[in-house]
């Protein structure tokens, strides 16, 4: 069972990918904030995280440069409503490996998940 | 009125000064008034709470439905979905409270999840009463009906929302603008021919938005509305022309940049920019002194884009001393052509400023 | 009682009903006005509540202007707050004004911060820059960090105003909170009208005793104590009542100096901030809107009736004398730097009804109250005073006091219902029958305290010298 820790803050989208995140057989941790997430980081390490980037409390952009720095080899997807390429190449520029924009389709992020899952 | 007054007076003793009458009067009108305000603070409170109540209970509802509905695959879909509709679709509020939420979902999902939605909202019957809400009239309601329709991709007869294109309420123009390209198999900016006022930046932004994000056929040909009557409508195709990297419309774009409205000739500029037309700066730098500042300042972008510090030192004698905001740009992108003369740079910048030039 | 002074009562009755009237007339005018707003703000947020906010396209670069003087304690706190807004594309100015505390070094240490060479010109002067810092940590990019010599509020911001990279800019209070989406509803007037847009600003609510962590509001409470509950009912009628109907008549004078928008060159082309009185918010956007008016062209002044901005008001009275002070006197200044502007038909709305209206009403009533009360006591001590008269008055001007923020309430009600547990409406209704008698008189000697402070401080006009800024009478959270 791989431990997955999901960052944010909309409650319908935490439903939903929890719901079928654990339906394909991981451990789905939710963190609903930057904070929270922080204090997951903290107590242990992760197989993967899915993170948003406009969060409460901490940035996302704050978090992956600190996931970076503690857990080099965690892959982490962010999940963004943002296209602007912009922010989609300093996501990638900060180390991260997938970026995902909402809308989003829950059967491609499983695949997604499940690819980078075998990777590491 | 005079004789309830004429009561009410009588009531006060009768060696009152006038003043008296007058305020005894208004102390009565107001307390009433103040009786009256706080009773009905007190059943605005009771109802929004019980209301509340409800909205929280069917949501709640919905998250569990909706889910298991998307993502297991032993539900019984036919039935479930028949159980809800007789049992939890009975109050104008839970039909609202699900409408909502449903779009809800299908803002965040995409593919086979949010099809799945689309057919869902159907199969509960709930297009009905979107339908009904746009015939009711209110610029609210209408807007929310439309946005719905839009959404879900339902179609209707096109009769019914264009008068909207029109109206004078912006946010109802906004939702049938969306509507009518979120539907759209081709062609998604057909309605931009009965538009006839002008597009806020707001709505230019959404409607780029949808093209990127929801419209599914070809990218359409932006160029059929340059010649369009609205100013908004022809920057607007100009961006998207950039946007959409269409190369072949570059000599249809060459014109704007004579234009004689500002604003075009900046979009036409940027646009131009954008698709890197190499010839792009020979035939704005000779105009340079004429221009305005933000085309002036548009031109400076171009010549960072495209251009090397032989186009920057052109400009440099046209910069008038008082233009700071031009000479800080001019500076700035001296700086990004010569990474490692930064320091140097900056000294010969506060040099100028000192010296006024 | 000689005829000589009864004469005189029913003259000062006479006058003291006329005024009486008018100030009603004005709050009735505006009572209606507000409800028409209301009425439409709910309709809009009725169907705005259910589209999603457009969150990552091609919306403008937002610069966002935080002065800070010596907020030490809180200032990693607040930045940390200010970077999660949520707004796909904005720079934080955090101007340093000269703090004595370790403000800048806890900044420097949080955020890697180092000294940057950033071209600017001064447009507006203001004290010396002494260096400019950004992050070395990419994380932190869209942070700057201006250290400056003192100067106070009005320069720390021009100072950004210089600096800062884009064309809108939003002026905030460094320690109060925003929703989170904020900078989007704030900035949709600019986008969304089809007149220039030169400054937008929303609605203010009282954050003490709210439960708050890192910068979020958490739970929405009423205050604990009095004097700050007041201050509750106080910001319902100013922004309910007061700003909702002047938006609603184009008359708006002033945005908060805690929460407004701006564009750049408008503000520059006007001046910037004026560092010589302490009513610089209100007197920028008088100054823009005059200067507009005079170039003939068209413009409007957004309003956003959502609240968006949460600050924590004075919870002790003397602080909260000073700040009272403080407003009278900038009112005071605002209004005669711009005295043309007065009963002046060639500035359209804000000539005819909110300049004369903030002359009579904010600035002149206070005074007049008081003068009412010197009279009643000059009457008292010659025993010359009928009590059942006086008795009516009072009870009348008492019920109407009541009736106005009871008035306020239900609209805060009827619209927003930020206070969602039942029992805050007793209290809140237990503050407003207090408040005439308690709180009332502190503000309106505050007020007159000001117009003497101001008539006293005249002779230095040019020295008036401010350490403070950013509130210095805020409570420290």
């Amino acid at each position: 069972m791989k431990k997955i820790l999901v960052i944010e803050d909309n409650p319908m989208v935490i439903k939903s990918l929890e719901f079928k995140l654990t339906k394909d057989g991981n451990d789905v941790h939710i963190a609903h904030d930057g904070r929270e997430a922080m204090k997951f980081l903290k107590e242990g390490e992760f197989d993967l995280i899915l993170t948003d980037l406009m969060l409460p409390f901490v940035t996302g952009n704050e978090l992956i440069s600190y996931i970076k720095k503690v857990y080099p080899q965690t892959p982490i997807i962010v999940l963004s409503t943002s296209t602007q390429e912009t922010i989609i190449m300093d996501a990638f520029n900060m180390g991260v490996d997938d970026f995902i924009t909402k809308p989003f389709s829950p059967n491609e992020l499983s695949l997604r998940v499940k690819r980078l899952l075998a990777k590491s | 009125m005079k004789d309830v007054l004429h009561n009410v007076t009588a009531y006060f003793p009768e060696e009152w000064a006038w003043i008296m009458k007058i305020n005894a009067l208004f102390i009565l009108l107001f307390l009433l008034l103040t009786i009256g305000l706080i009773g009905f603070i007190i059943f605005l409170r009771v109802e929004k709470n019980i209301r509340n109540d409800k909205k929280q209970a069917q949501q709640l509802l919905l998250i569990d439905f909706l889910n298991s509905f998307l993502f297991e695959e032993d539900f019984d879909k036919l039935k479930e979905i028949e159980d809800f509709r007789t049992d939890h679709l009975k109050t104008p509020l839970e039909i609202k409270v699900t409408i909502k939420e449903i779009l809800l979902f299908h803002e965040n999902l995409k593919g086979e999840s949010a099809i799945a939605l689309e057919e869902l909202f159907l199969q509960l019957q709930l297009d009905k009463f979107v339908l009904n809400d746009l015939k009711k009239g209110n610029w609210f309601t209408v807007a929310r009906a439309i946005y719905a329709l839009s959404e879900l991709g339902i179609e209707v007869s096109a009769k019914k929302i264009e008068p909207y294109l029109n109206d004078p309420k912006n946010e109802v123009r906004q939702q049938s603008q969306l509507y009518f390209l979120k539907v759209a198999k081709d062609n998604p900016l057909q309605f931009l021919d009965k538009t006839e006022r002008p597009l806020t930046t707001w709505q230019q932004i959404y409607i780029e938005n949808a093209l990127k994000n929801f419209y599914q056929g070809p990218a359409p040909d932006f160029s059929i509305w340059l010649d369009h009557k609205l100013d908004t409508v022809v920057e607007f195709s100009i961006r998207m022309i950039a946007r959409y990297n269409q190369f072949e419309n570059i000599p249809k774009l060459l014109p704007f940049l004579k234009n004689e409205k500002e604003s075009i000739r900046k979009e036409a500029i940027h646009a131009l920019c954008s698709l890197e037309y190499i010839e792009l700066l020979n035939l704005i730098l000779p105009t340079f002194k004429q221009e305005s500042i933000s085309i002036k300042k548009e031109i400076l972008r171009s010549v960072e884009q495209l251009g090397t510090f032989d186009d920057l030192k052109e400009i440099k004698p046209m910069l008038a001393a008082q233009d700071w905001e031009l000479k800080i740009k001019y500076f700035n992108i001296e700086k990004y052509f010569f990474p490692n003369k930064k320091d140097e740079i900056h000294m010969q910048y506060l040099h100028e400023q000192e010296m006024g030039l | 009682m000689t005829p000589i002074l009864h004469q005189v009562t029913e003259i000062a009755s006479w006058l003291f009903l006329i005024y009486g009237s008018i100030i009603c007339a004005g709050y009735i005018f505006s009572a209606a006005f507000s409800l028409v707003e209301i009425r439409d703000y709910k309709r809009r947020n009725n169907f705005e509540d259910e589209i999603a906010l457009l969150q990552s396209l091609n919306l403008p670069a937002i610069s966002i202007l935080a002065p800070a003087f010596n907020e030490g304690l809180n200032i990693v706190e607040n930045v940390r707050s200010l970077l999660t807004i949520n707004y796909p594309s904005f720079e934080i100015v955090i101007i340093n004004d000269g703090s004595s505390d370790d403000s800048l070094a806890k900044l420097i240490e949080e955020y890697e911060l180092e000294i940057e060479q950033v071209l600017y010109h001064s447009y507006i002067p203001t004290k010396k820059v002494r260096g400019i810092y950004k992050s070395r940590n990419k994380a932190f990019k869209n942070l700057t960090v201006v250290d400056k010599e003192n100067g106070g509020k009005a320069d720390a911001l021009n100072t950004g105003i210089n600096i800062c990279k884009n064309n809108l800019i939003c002026c905030i209070d460094v320690d109060c909170i925003l929703e989170n989406d904020a900078m989007l509803k704030l900035i949709k007037p600019f986008l969304n009208d089809e007149k220039k847009v030169i400054a937008s600003g929303g609605v203010i609510r009282v954050a003490n005793s709210c439960i708050i962590e890192d910068g979020r509001i958490i739970e929405v409470k009423l205050p604990e104590k009095f004097i700050a509950r007041v201050q509750v009912l106080e910001y319902f009628r100013a922004f309910l009542m007061g700003r909702m109907a002047w938006s609603r008549v184009d008359g708006l004078l002033l945005i908060s100096g805690a929460f407004g928008m701006f564009d750049k060159d408008i503000v520059i082309q006007a001046g910037g901030y004026n560092i010589h009185t302490v009513g610089e918010d209100m007197e920028l956007l008088v100054r823009m809107r005059r200067m507009m008016r005079e170039r003939d062209e068209p413009y409007s002044v957004g309003f956003v009736p959502d609240p968006l901005c949460w600050t924590e008001v004075p919870q002790s009275w003397k602080i909260l004398q000073r700040q009272r002070n403080r407003w009278t006197r900038g009112t005071a200044e605002t209004l005669w730097i711009h005295r043309k502007m007065i009963f002046n038909a060639k500035y359209g709305v804000l000539g005819i009804l909110s300049t004369p209206f903030w002359f009579f009403f904010e600035w002149l009533a206070p005074l007049i109250e008081f003068f009412g009360i010197l009279f009643f006591l000059f009457l008292l001590l010659f025993g010359q005073i009928n009590w059942l008269i006086f008795g009516t008055f009072f009870t009348a001007v008492y019920s109407f006091a009541f009736l106005f923020s009871i008035t306020a309430l239900f609209f805060e009600e009827y619209s927003f219902q930020q206070y969602k547990k039942p029992k805050y409406i007793w209290r809140l209704i237990g503050t407003a029958l207090l408040e005439p008698v308690i709180y009332h008189p502190v503000i309106m000697w505050s007020a007159v305290m000001g117009n003497i402070d101001l008539i006293r401080g005249k002779k230095t006009w040019g020295a008036m010298s401010r350490a403070g800024l950013t509130n210095p009478e805020k409570k420290k959270a």
